[in-house]
């Protein structure tokens, strides 16, 4: 492990954004909190961020618009969606413009962390 | 036939009656005209006789006149000699005045003689006499000539006759007539095209136009006849009715076909017997016996009068249903009022009786039907409230379910990072993270049930092991330490083809079902069978659990919405399980036994198209 692996956070709702940092803190990741797509915009101009979790429905720009957004900045970006909704037409959308991993909310957190060391490992 | 009939016995033929009776006629004409002949022969022979006789002997008498007067015996002797020998003189006798012979000559003869004696005078001085006698030879021999004269004719003209009769006949009456005879003997054995050969002769012709159109009009009678047969046969045959047909004696002269299978016999069994034969039981309207004094053909015996609309029952030999009929009848009158034959018309009536029976019955049970079937209604209505609420449940549910996920996803979260912030906490803790995390996963699972519920996922079909599917689902659906798992997945078997997640899905509600029925734990077997089944390939999913099963009551409603024993249960699970499974091509199937077992079966298909 060279590098620190960084994972952008982003959820409208902050209980569930802070629980997702604490564990993945523990975990020994990097990790920056936004709770709109504007704000995960603002940090990712600031900082390198490795993985992009973010929530699906959110009130200014939802999560794969804001993929989009990222889409030709980062091309090296991961993102990953969170939903509650899994038959979401947003989803559907995502997936067709490449998204490559949804989780449904409540998450497998076993899952998502196995997940992140696949990354880490293609990474390196 | 009836030509040699008639020869054998008609000893007379018309040629011979012909020719026997010409022959008398002639015979008895010309024996006629025979007698003429020989009476007028005869009678001028005589009189020939007698003119010569006294011709003669007058001429005798002149010229020996003078001899006698002079005695001279030569010349007496000379003339009577030339005398004597003309034709027919038999014999000459002169005597003297005194009587002395003085010539004598009479041959002795088989012939009758007449004679004549003339006395001689002399100077009217009498002299002497002559006696002259003639021979009647010439009359016997004329009368034997013309009897055989007559008799020869006779005999070469009836000869004739005979031939020629014989002949003419034959030629023109004996073979028009045998001609006329086979004709008619083959218009009398039915041959009525049959048509007779013209004849010259006027009379004979006659009579065969005659026969040829009598021929012609029996045939025509006999076509109308037949029709008529044809017609009434067909007639009786169609009838719906029976028609039976009865002697005085009520034994049965004539039937259709249609009466027999009314009476439940064949046509012959039901002929010659009687109308009140002991085989017969006729039923009133109760089924009580008919008393023999009312069945239908006695009263009309009795009455002698028709009867109309008689309703019985009656049973066919060797059959225990009863036939209904309704019957009609009337007697054939003589003059004198008696009674030559009865007959009856028999109509079967037991499907209307039979639907009398029912509507009666009906009638009877219409209360208990009314309530059947407000029953049925009203569980009708109860269902479709359900549905109802169902669909108002689904709509409610589904926003309901998404909006609890996010709270959900917190929680699990937190239980987490809770468990790895205090992995040395104590037991009681860890106890509580663990029930957090359980019923989080229930929640979670009860939240996927009604969202599948409401709207089941697309379908996204592919080949996949069971092995997996079953390992991902004990993962996702860990079995309380009471419970053992016995797994029987053979490592040959096919993947199904079929929906990882529904699967998973559905084989998660079974084994979180099976757990729940084994609450003091015990086993639970999960195995997979491979099989054929016309022709396709099927995998059989088995989840077994030794628990409290199912009550048999409870087994039709297992697939239905909203149906459940658990307390903390709304009824999907089995509902999703089925919705699943049909919609990968597949089934589900239930055995249970209570306080024994349980065991769901899933059917997938092997092969498909995604």
């Amino acid at each position: 492990m060279g590098e620190i692996f960084t994972i952008l956070v982003v959820d409208d709702n902050p209980s569930m954004a802070s629980s997702l940092v604490d564990i993945l803190e523990i975990k020994g990741f990097k990790i920056h909190t936004a709770y709109s797509g504007a704000e995960a915009l603002k940090i990712l101009q600031a900082h390198p961020v490795d993985i992009l979790l973010t929530d699906v429905r959110m009130p200014d720009m939802n999560g794969v618009e804001l993929y989009l957004a990222t889409k030709k900045i980062y091309p090296n970006l991961h993102t990953i969606l969170m939903t509650a909704y899994s038959a979401d037409e947003i989803i559907q959308q995502g997936i067709k413009e490449g998204i490559k991993t949804v989780l449904n909310k409540p998450l497998d957190m076993d899952f998502l962390l196995s997940l992140f060391s696949a990354y880490k490992m293609n990474q390196q | 036939m009836n030509n040699n009939a008639f020869r054998s016995y008609k000893t007379r033929t018309l040629t011979r009656d012909l020719a026997i009776r010409l022959a008398l006629t002639i015979t008895i004409t010309l024996f006629l005209i025979g007698v003429v002949v020989y009476i007028f022969n005869i009678t001028q022979i005589k009189q020939d006789l007698e003119i010569q006789l006294r011709d003669t002997s007058d001429h005798l008498v002149s010229i020996l006149s003078f001899p006698v007067w002079t005695l001279d015996t030569s010349t007496i002797k000379q003339i009577a000699d030339t005398y004597r020998h003309v034709e027919n003189v038999a014999g000459i006798l002169v005597l003297d005045y005194q009587g002395n012979v003085l010539y004598q000559d009479v041959s002795p003869t088989d012939y009758r003689l007449i004679s004549a004696q003339k006395p001689i005078y002399y100077e009217n001085e009498l002299i002497g006499s002559v006696q002259i006698s003639i021979s009647t030879e010439s009359i016997t021999t004329a009368s034997r000539n013309i009897l055989g004269i007559t008799f020869t004719t006779v005999f070469l003209v009836v000869l004739v006759e005979l031939v020629a009769v014989n002949f003419l006949l034959q030629k023109f009456l004996d073979r028009p007539l045998a001609e006329l005879g086979r004709g008619i003997g083959s218009i009398a054995n039915g041959n009525y095209a049959h048509e007779l050969m013209r004849a010259p002769q006027a009379e004979i012709d006659q009579i065969i136009q005659q026969v040829n159109n009598m021929a012609g009009q029996i045939a025509e009678r006999e076509a109308a006849l037949r029709k008529s047969e044809e017609r009434y046969a067909n007639l009786l045959l169609n009838l719906e009715a029976g028609i039976v047909v009865y002697a005085p004696d009520t034994t049965i002269v004539m039937n259709n076909s249609r009466a027999a299978e009314i009476f439940g016999v064949s046509t012959d069994q039901l002929t010659a017997k009687m109308g009140i034969d002991s085989v017969w039981k006729f039923l009133n309207d109760d089924k009580t016996p008919l008393p023999i004094d009312e069945y239908p053909i006695n009263r009309i015996l009795t009455s002698k009068s028709p009867i109309k609309n008689q309703t019985l029952g009656m049973y066919q030999p060797g059959k225990s249903d009863v036939v209904w009929v309704t019957v009609n009848g009337f007697p054939v009158l003589d003059n004198t009022g008696g009674i030559i034959e009865t007959v009856i018309s028999v109509t079967d009536i037991t499907l209307r009786k039979q639907a009398e029976i029912k509507l009666r019955e009906y009638s009877e049970h219409l209360g208990e039907m009314v309530e059947d079937r407000t029953r049925e209604l009203r569980e009708t209505q109860e269902q479709l409230v359900r549905q109802e609420k169902l669909a108002v449940l689904g709509q409610i549910a589904g926003s309901v379910s998404h909006e609890l996920r996010n709270p959900l996803g917190i929680i699990s979260n937190a239980v987490y990072y809770l468990k790895l912030v205090q992995p040395d906490a104590d037991e009681k803790v860890r106890h509580h993270h663990a029930m957090i995390e359980q019923e989080t996963r229930n929640a979670e699972k009860i939240i996927n049930d009604l969202l599948n519920f409401t709207r089941l996922q697309s379908t996204e079909r592919e080949p996949v092991s069971v092995a997996e599917l079953v390992q991902h689902t004990l993962n996702r659906f860990p079995v309380p330490e009471t419970v053992s798992v016995v797994l029987e997945l053979p490592a040959d078997l096919p993947m199904v083809f079929a929906d990882p997640r529904q699967v998973e899905q559905m084989l998660g509600n079974l084994t979180v079902n099976a757990c729940q029925a084994m609450t003091k734990g015990g086993k639970l077997t999960i195995n997979a069978k491979s099989s054929t089944i016309n022709g396709q390939r099927f995998i059989a999913i088995a989840v077994n659990d030794t628990g409290v099963g199912i009550p048999k009551e409870n087994m039709p409603k297992l697939f239905e919405p909203l149906f459940t024993t658990k307390i903390n249960g709304i009824g999907l699970g089995l509902v999703i399980c089925k919705k699943l499974a049909e919609a990968n091509g597949g089934r589900i199937l239930v055995e249970s036994e209570p306080d024994k077992f349980t065991s769901f079966t899933l059917i997938l298909p092997v092969d498909g198209k995604k």
